[in-house]
Order: structure tokens, then C-alpha cells, then sequence
């Protein structure tokens, strides 16, 4: 039988995303997740990467099943349902009023890069779940890491797993190198029995001509070690309740500013 | 844990357990029979306490190990390790099965510590048994001599719930046809944040609560909670 993502999401665990909060602002971290506190809008960006993620999700799907590239509209079905689950929700979009726009734009660049050579595509959003060990005492924590891979293609003699990515703009070399998902995607990839795999980022820049980079990268042993640092430094602050706030330029799209602002 | 159980793992072993061996660097080092770690682990769990090789590897000479040992809902990680003994021609691999145990019983001794027991023999952190190759980095990567180790920085003890105790308030709220959107309404109401950053002690309120709020309550209320909303 096979434990879906909600089932691996019920035990004590964290993901990179939550990390990934924590790191941005401890205290977003401390309203989003231990208080659950209520935010005061969804932000838009989040609406665009989700719903163009399940655009994705729904090509590489289809192709799994028949082998080749499905018609366009599977992506932007797919792509629309997801914003229509976001638009039912009883909080407002911020800022949403170009998302159509601005997915359909995405999913067409993205469908004209990949629909002539689509990949051997492996697995779509596969779920994992996997302890963490603490790099220096060996300890293994309470809290699990759970997630999904977004992609797993087989390319000649190894897996290559995929990151989809919305951004404002193109990744720096030092985003590429050093991006936490990708490191944990090479630990689990291991773990799930898949051998050393490629990695690789598929970006959507959300630019005036939207345009897909697609970046070829790795980790070392010293990367996937200094992530689980990262993730047992983080989850040993979160237990000890450290939960301090980043002021920058990031906090205007924050979901809790207000909240925030009041403390 | 209950502090008797804390006062067994934690006794020293008696000095004519104690055996001895030469190290690599000439120097004695002291080391007790793996068997007797066992005992010890016995004795405190009633013998209610498992251990699984959750890795192995060969990597040169050396045999590296991990293994998990759990005990009264606690799971310690050791790494243990063991060379490959051969014969006079240094070719002939004597008996892997009897390096590979030894590699095994070095995880399990580490493991153990965790716990407590044996610690006064890790004063210097010596190896104990003979052939045990010197401590591998935790994570089997061999980077603890790298430039980016930094000591580890002392930890002070956890305070969030544990993964057994998250289990156990949903099961037990599953078990009495509690709504779980209540149960987790009625702990942030109580306690100010989401069930799973509860402390220790929270949760075990929450547990003792929950396990006193028979089905037949009807209103699902019990001491200061209200768990059927």
C-alpha cells in the first residue's frame, strides 16, 4: 500500500519549505505554523507558483502514462482548477489580478521548451518521507522530513529529479549552487533507493518575455551534510522558541504584517 | 523516562567487567563485553527494546555501520565500525561475518551510550573493542576534520512533544470518535499554539485528558477541555 503525502504529513516532521520559512523570518515561521495563526491574504506569487506547479505536474503526468506530450490545454486545466481552489478560499489574493495572464504566458513557454522531446518521465510529485540525522551527534530526531520530488526522469544510465520554480527573475549561480531543495532532493533521492542522481531546476521566470531555464547542477557529501546541519539547527531553534523577526523588503508581501507590526 | 529506569542505564559497570585492550596509539583502553551492554538494556526495559542495522557499508578495509536502537519510545542512532581482519598474506579475508558483528556490536555500544549506559567509558572517547576502527564521522561522510566542523555547541534538553506523543493524541481522539479540527481548535485554545509544537509536559496533559474522556461522556468533555468542540 502507498502512503500518500497527507498520510506521511500526519506524524511530528518538517519540510524544506518550512525550513525554508524559517530561514526567510522566524517569526513568519512562528505565526505560519506554531500559533497557525490566520494570515490576512494569500499572496499572489504563492497562487502563480502553485497553480502553474499543478500545470506541470499534469504535463509530466500524462506524458508517465502515453509516453508522449498531451495537448496543451491538459497543462491550463490543471493550472485553472488549482486558482479556482484559490479563488473559492475566504481570503483575498493580493495582488491577483494579472495571474491568468501571467500562467498562461508561463505554461506557454514552458509547453514550447518540452512538447517535442518530452523526457522519460519516471515519477510526477513523488512523495517521501525520511529521518533526519544529525550530522555530528548521529542522533536521529523525533521530526521527519516529508515531502514530494516534483520530477524523476531516467536519462541514459540515471535518475535525474527536477525542481519547478517561479521566479521574478533568473537564479545567480550561488542560488543554483547552494538551494536547500535541491540538496535535500540528492539526500532523498539516495535514500529512496534511486542512487546518485542529477539534479536539475527547471525555472519559469515571470519577466516581461517569460522564458524556461533549465539548469544541470549537483551536491556533494559536504552539501547534503551542511543541509541536515541547517535542518537540525533550525528545528533545535524552533524547540527552544526563537522566533525573532527579519525586517526587509520582503515583509510588504508578508501574510502576517499586521500581526506582525502589533507584536 | 522514570528515573529508575535513568538510575539502571546510568550505573557503572563493574570493574571486573572492565577488560582491556591495547590502542592503535600504544595507549590501554578499556572496554566492556558487548553482552553485558545487553544485560543492561534488559535489565532497564524489561527486555522490551529492539535494535536494526540500518546501514552497512564497506569502504576499504573498514566496516561502518549504523544502527537504530529503541527503547521506551526513545530511538538512539549509533555508528559503529570494525576493519577486515586477514590473514598473514594480508589478502585472505578471515571471517567478514565475524568483522561485520563486531562492527555491530561497536554501533550497539554507541547507541547504548546515548542512552547513558557505559558513558564512563567514553571519558576520552576511546574506542572499546579490538579492531574497532577510530570514530567515523556520524553520518558515515568522513568530513569531520573538514574546515567547516565546528564542535558541536551544548544542547540543552528538548522541550517540544515527541513524535509517540503526537501519535498518541490522535489516536486516542480517533479511538473516541473525536472530530480532529476540534481536538486541534481545543488545544490552541488551551494552549496557544498548534498541537505539534506542544511541550513534553503539554502533551502529556493533553494525553492524560484525552485517555480520561470516555466515548461514553456523551459531550466529550473532560477536566478543563471540551475535545468534542
Amino acid at each position: 500500500m502507498t502512503t500518500t503525502l497527507a498520510e506521511m504529513r500526519d506524524g511530528l516532521h518538517v519540510s524544506v519549505s518550512q525550513i525554508k520559512c524559517y530561514l526567510r523570518c522566524p517569526r513568519q515561521y512562528q505565526f505560519r505554523y506554531v500559533l497557525g495563526a490566520e494570515p490576512e491574504f494569500i499572496p499572489a506569487n504563492l497562487v502563480l507558483g502553485s497553480a502553474v506547479h499543478e500545470g506541470l505536474a499534469a504535463y509530466y503526468r500524462s506524458v508517465m502514462a502515453t509516453g508522449d506530450s498531451p495537448e496543451q490545454d491538459v497543462c491550463r486545466a490543471a493550472f485553472y482548477g488549482t486558482l479556482v481552489g484559490f479563488r473559492k478560499n475566504k481570503l483575498p489574493i493580493k495582488d491577483g489580478e494579472g495571474i491568468e495572464a501571467q500562467g498562461e504566458a508561463l505554461l506557454k513557454v514552458f509547453y514550447e521548451t518540452v512538447y517535442e522531446d518530452p523526457p522519460n518521465v519516471v515519477g510526477v510529485e513523488v512523495p517521501f518521507t525520511i529521518d533526519i540525522n544529525d550530522p555530528v551527534s548521529g542522533e536521529i530526531l523525533e521530526e521527519r522530513l516529508v515531502g514530494a520530488l516534483d520530477l524523476v526522469v531516467r536519462e541514459e544510465n540515471k535518475h535525474v529529479v527536477g525542481e519547478h520554480k517561479t521566479a521574478a527573475k533568473k537564479w545567480s549561480r550561488a542560488q543554483i549552487k547552494y538551494d536547500i531543495q535541491l540538496s535535500a532532493y540528492k539526500l532523498v533521492a539516495r535514500k529512496l533507493g534511486l542512487g546518485e542522481v542529477g539534479l536539475r531546476l527547471q525555472l519559469l521566470t515571470k519577466t516581461k518575455k517569460p522564458k524556461m531555464i533549465v539548469e544541470n547542477t549537483d551536491r556533494t557529501d559536504r552539501d547534503e551534510r551542511e543541509f541536515l546541519e541547517t535542518v537540525v539547527g533550525v528545528l533545535r531553534a524552533i524547540d527552544a522558541q526563537v522566533f525573532f523577526p527579519i525586517r526587509n523588503g520582503m515583509c510588504c508581501g508578508c501574510a502576517f504584517q499586521l500581526r506582525c507590526s502589533s507584536t | 523516562m522514570k528515573k529508575e529506569i535513568i538510575q539502571i542505564l546510568k550505573r557503572p559497570f563493574a570493574q571486573e567487567l572492565i577488560r582491556h585492550r591495547q590502542g592503535h596509539d600504544g595507549k590501554q583502553l578499556d572496554y566492556v563485553p558487548v553482552q553485558h551492554y545487553v544485560d543492561r538494556l534488559h535489565e532497564a526495559f524489561d527486555h522490551d527494546w529492539s535494535f536494526e542495522l540500518t546501514r552497512r557499508e564497506i569502504l576499504g578495509d573498514q566496516i561502518l555501520v549504523e544502527v537504530r536502537l529503541t527503547a521506551a519510545g526513545l530511538i538512539k542512532t549509533g555508528i559503529g565500525g570494525a576493519a577486515i581482519t586477514r590473514g598473514e598474506d594480508n589478502k585472505t579475508v578471515l571471517s567478514l561475518a565475524d568483522d561485520i558483528k563486531m562492527a555491530e556490536a561497536d554501533g550497539l555500544k554507541r547507541a547504548c551510550r546515548l542512552l547513558g549506559i557505559g558513558s564512563e567509558l567514553y571519558a576520552s572517547e576511546q574506542d572499546d573493542g579490538s579492531g574497532v576502527i577510530s570514530s567515523p564521522a556520524a553520518n558515515g561522510n568522513h568530513h569531520q576534520d573538514g574546515p567547516h566542523s565546528l564542535p558541536p555547541s551544548p544542547l540543552p534538553p528538548r522541550e517540544r512533544l515527541t513524535s509517540a506523543q503526537l501519535n498518541a493524541i490522535k489516536t486516542i481522539a480517533r479511538k473516541q470518535n473525536l472530530d480532529p479540527a476540534n481536538v486541534r481548535r481545543q488545544i490552541k485554545k488551551d494552549y496557544g499554539v498548534e498541537v505539534e509544537y506542544l511541550t513534553k509536559r503539554q502533551a502529556s496533559e493533553v494525553i492524560t485528558d484525552l485517555d480520561g474522556n470516555k466515548p461514553s461522556n456523551g459531550n466529550g468533555t473532560n477536566g478543563n477541555h471540551a475535545w468534542a468542540g
